[in-house]
């Protein structure tokens, strides 16, 4: 045991010394800086009534908070990353922008693959390819090696850049630190950030459920989500079903959400609000998708 | 637009042209000694005092006045093919780097002003592509074998062999306030080596083809930048201290070589359709576009006093550019 232990002392020295002694172990660079100047970032929209229309994501901003995405490369983990960041800034749109720009050699193929997979990548901020191919403009200096660039940014100016080369939905609450700092508002939480990286959009023949596209009732789960103790989350839960009320469609909603939150990803197990969570799965009851034979 | 002068030095007597008028002003100069039969000018290095300006071809060495470009002197050298040449820190020699490919590849010290070879350091099994002091009596070659050898120059010999490229290593710059070694490779990427413990500590890979050249910002505030030159069109601009890759220009043309203006205000790229391209670093724009030689732009050097360009093509082509003090 003692011989053992000794032995993994000695790698482990060997592979700390190898590591560290090469110095390669150093920062990842993507992007503008903190206190540089955000360049045009122009991008081809992939969705909504603005589909097709090529826009600057920096001047739409225009000066106020925002937060850039910018993907190179489609994978599920930036997919969930990037869906939790936009559906956080849809509920702060008032104060901040936000926007997506997904960096492809082949524009067209891009586009199609984003009009494909609206479960991934649509969300309510735009998201269009970058008319600069698989780098993005010279000016970003975006590192190739590098997943996700996520750029904070207030009047023009960077405050806080996040080069991810693995993306992880738990690098949201980080990057969403600085979000808050900038715009006001709470850090979410874990189960906050899973919630709301499930997508708000999925095909019409699919089956499963969708988060609520209803940024009042998404604000309020979040709320919920968040709540500390029995008391606070009553009051939580309260608030949601009021909201929801006789309304059909809202009702719909929560059930979907009830059904999403009790999925194994979410993680929702020990929260205070999972009695609530319970009643609302019985209470609106989760309907029954329709099935692509009868959609046919 | 218009802030540039263009003076065109049109090399092949009998095509004695005006070319590349994109400007206000524009005057023709003395042509230089040259024909349809002379190699590319592979090489050119200002003598420190700025009156003469070395060229280098497969031709050999030959020495020229400034600004008119009459040729006062050949250098006799050894070594059959030359592509890189670099005067010392203290202007007292001048050191040449080439070689047989795929046999040998060797530097040669010149004493200058006189001209006089004061020795050969040999020890490379390929074409010596780049040449870069560190010190006056330190000097590093980079070889197409692969390998970078640091020489004492006092005692001709190597005192360190930095191997990691993959391939070819295409150029060399010291940052000497950081005990650093940057080069560039035909593997793609930029290595940058501590020069004490010839180590790698920083392996930058953007570049998607060979990486031809580099090119060190004058000292400027703040972190040191170089310039990247690569077979994938782009000149990238880097921190190399930190790791940072901080823009890129994307050109419609192989760069071959670059150069800072003296002040760093903007970074001039010889490219393969014979054009000088100006760049500003902080926006990546393309300033101006020069026409400069016919055929591919090998070569090109700053003037360290008043500030012109010189570019080197096919056929001996030279062609001097000059830039207004506003731009500069």
């Amino acid at each position: 045991m003692g011989d053992n232990l000794a032995i993994a002392a000695i790698v482990l020295g060997s592979w700390a010394t190898a590591v560290l002694g090469s110095g390669e172990s150093d920062t990842v660079f993507s992007g503008p800086q903190m206190g540089e100047k955000l360049p045009a970032l122009n991008v081809t929209l992939a969705y909504g009534t603005e589909a097709r229309q090529t826009i600057d994501l920096v001047e739409r901003a225009a000066g106020r908070p925002s937060l850039l995405v910018i993907v190179n490369g489609s994978s599920r983990p930036a997919a969930r990353l990037t869906r939790a960041l936009m559906n956080f800034a849809e509920m702060h749109k008032e104060n901040l922008f936000a926007g997506v720009a997904y960096l492809a050699d082949d524009s067209s193929g891009a586009m199609k693959q984003l009009q494909d997979a609206v479960s991934w990548w649509q969300v309510e901020p735009p998201v269009g390819v970058s008319v600069d191919g698989a780098e993005g403009p010279g000016s970003y200096g975006l590192n190739r090696n590098v997943n996700v660039t996520v750029l904070v940014a207030s009047k023009g100016v960077v405050t806080r850049n996040f080069a991810l080369i693995q993306p992880t939905e738990t690098d949201a609450i980080k990057i969403l630190s600085d979000v808050v700092a900038l715009v006001g508002g709470r850090v979410p939480g874990i189960a906050e950030v899973l919630f709301l990286s499930v997508p708000t959009h999925k095909p019409v023949t699919a089956e499963w459920h969708v988060a609520p596209q209803d940024v009042e009732l998404r604000r309020l789960i979040c709320t919920s989500l968040s709540a500390r103790d029995a008391p606070a989350a009553r009051f939580a839960a309260h608030a949601v079903e009021k909201y929801v009320g006789d309304d059909r469609d809202r009702q719909t909603a929560l059930a979907h959400v009830a059904a999403i939150l009790h999925e194994r990803r979410t993680r929702v197990r020990r929260q205070s609000i999972v009695p609530y969570v319970r009643q609302w799965k019985v209470k609106y009851k989760v309907p029954t998708e329709p099935r692509d034979s009868e959609l046919r | 637009m218009g802030l540039l002068q263009n003076l065109v030095c049109s090399m092949v007597p009998w095509q004695f042209a005006w070319t590349g008028l994109i400007s206000c002003a524009c005057l023709v100069l003395l042509p230089v000694t040259s024909g349809a039969a002379d190699p590319p000018v592979t090489a050119i290095a200002f003598a420190p005092d700025g009156e003469s300006v070395v060229l280098a071809s497969q031709a050999g060495l030959s020495v020229h006045d400034w600004p008119d470009l009459n040729t006062v002197r050949q250098l006799s050298t050894t070594i059959v093919n030359i592509h890189d040449m670099e005067f010392s820190p203290d202007g007292g020699s001048l050191a040449v780097a080439g070689g047989t490919p795929a046999e040998s590849g060797k530097a040669q010290i010149f004493a200058w002003p006189d001209g006089t070879s004061s020795c050969e350091l040999q020890g490379h099994d390929d074409s010596v592509l780049a040449i870069a002091w560190k010190d006056d009596s330190s000097i590093a070659t980079a070889s197409l074998d692969h390998d970078i050898v640091v020489w004492d120059v006092t005692t001709r010999q190597p005192s360190e062999r930095l191997k990691g490229h993959s391939r070819g290593v295409s150029d060399l710059c010291f940052l000497n306030g950081y005990d650093l070694l940057v080069s560039s490779g035909l593997d793609q990427n930029l290595r940058v080596w501590k020069t004490e413990s010839g180590k790698v500590i920083r392996t930058l890979n953007n570049h998607t083809k060979e990486v031809y050249g580099l090119a060190l910002r004058p000292a400027t505030l703040g972190i040191p930048m170089i310039a990247s030159v690569s077979n994938d069109r782009t000149v990238r601009l880097w921190q190399p201290t930190i790791g940072r890759m901080v823009r890129f220009a994307q050109l419609n043309a192989i760069p071959l070589a670059a150069a800072w203006l003296a002040d760093g205000s903007q970074v001039a790229v010889a490219a393969t359709d014979g054009y000088v391209r100006l760049i500003d670093p902080d926006t990546v724009e393309v300033l101006e576009t020069i026409p400069a030689v016919s055929g591919w732009a090998y070569s090109l050097a700053v003037h360290p006093g008043d500030g012109s360009l010189l570019v080197g093509g096919r056929s001996g082509q030279l062609k001097r550019i000059i830039i207004e003090s506003s731009r500069r």
